[in-house]
């Protein structure tokens, strides 16, 4: 299943989550050629905020992706609050919400670096590419070292 | 002079392998653009993978 991310992104902005969209979808925001099946947000850990997280989510059965169908699972402000990082699959498709991302920080931390873009209509902070540089070099891996690679030439020919 | 990360000597050594006109051609759309044209893509992936038939 392909995610319908102009979906995802309009219950979550009209649902007025405070998010940072990070990982693949903001490297092709950004103008990278690569694909990626999942949204990645970062999300602010604010008892308001994650009532409001878990309220956007629920009417497309937000579930953990890849745990048995049987497992008891219920997306609310008290689950987030006890875990940190969740990879859900929904009726929208898969997401994954972040409370911290590796070698970057929180959503404190990032909201400061990001770029506000004008997407499906909604005004949606993106992660900036000096973090994404730095959560790529953080986690170290060979898609990281590639997805590394295309930042730098993003860098060279985005309009100053 | 603080330290180069390690992941810049990979880098160095290996050709980027990136295709910059592709790059390009992203940068001269919105956003938006940027993102259903990638989706187009994976949809018609999954449209090709898909038996016909089913």
């Amino acid at each position: 299943m392909v995610t319908d991310f102009q979906r995802l992104v309009e219950a979550l902005s009209g649902g007025r989550v405070d998010y940072i969209v990070i990982g693949g979808v903001a490297m092709v925001l950004h103008g990278s050629a690569r694909t990626t099946r999942d949204l990645d947000i970062c999300y602010e850990r604010i008892p308001a905020n994650l009532q409001a997280l878990a309220a956007a989510l629920a009417p497309f059965q937000p579930r953990l992706r890849g745990a048995p169908a049987d497992l008891p699972f219920r997306l609310d402000a008290r689950t987030l609050r006890s875990g940190l990082n969740f990879t859900l699959s929904t009726d929208l498709g898969d997401i994954d919400l972040l409370g911290e991302v590796t070698g970057v920080g929180a959503y404190r931390e990032l909201i400061h670096e990001a770029v506000w873009m004008d997407l499906y209509g909604q005004r949606v902070a993106v992660m900036g590419l000096g973090s994404l540089e730095r959560a790529k070099r953080g986690a170290g891996r060979l898609k990281d070292l590639a997805d590394l690679a295309e930042i730098e030439e993003i860098k060279k020919r985005r309009p100053s | 002079m603080a330290e180069r990360p390690w992941t810049d000597e990979i880098l160095d050594k290996i050709p980027s392998g990136v295709d910059v006109s592709q790059i390009e051609e992203c940068l001269r759309l919105t956003p938006t653009e940027r993102l259903e044209r990638m989706r187009r893509f994976l949809l018609s992936l999954e449209t090709a993978r898909t038996p016909r038939g089913h």
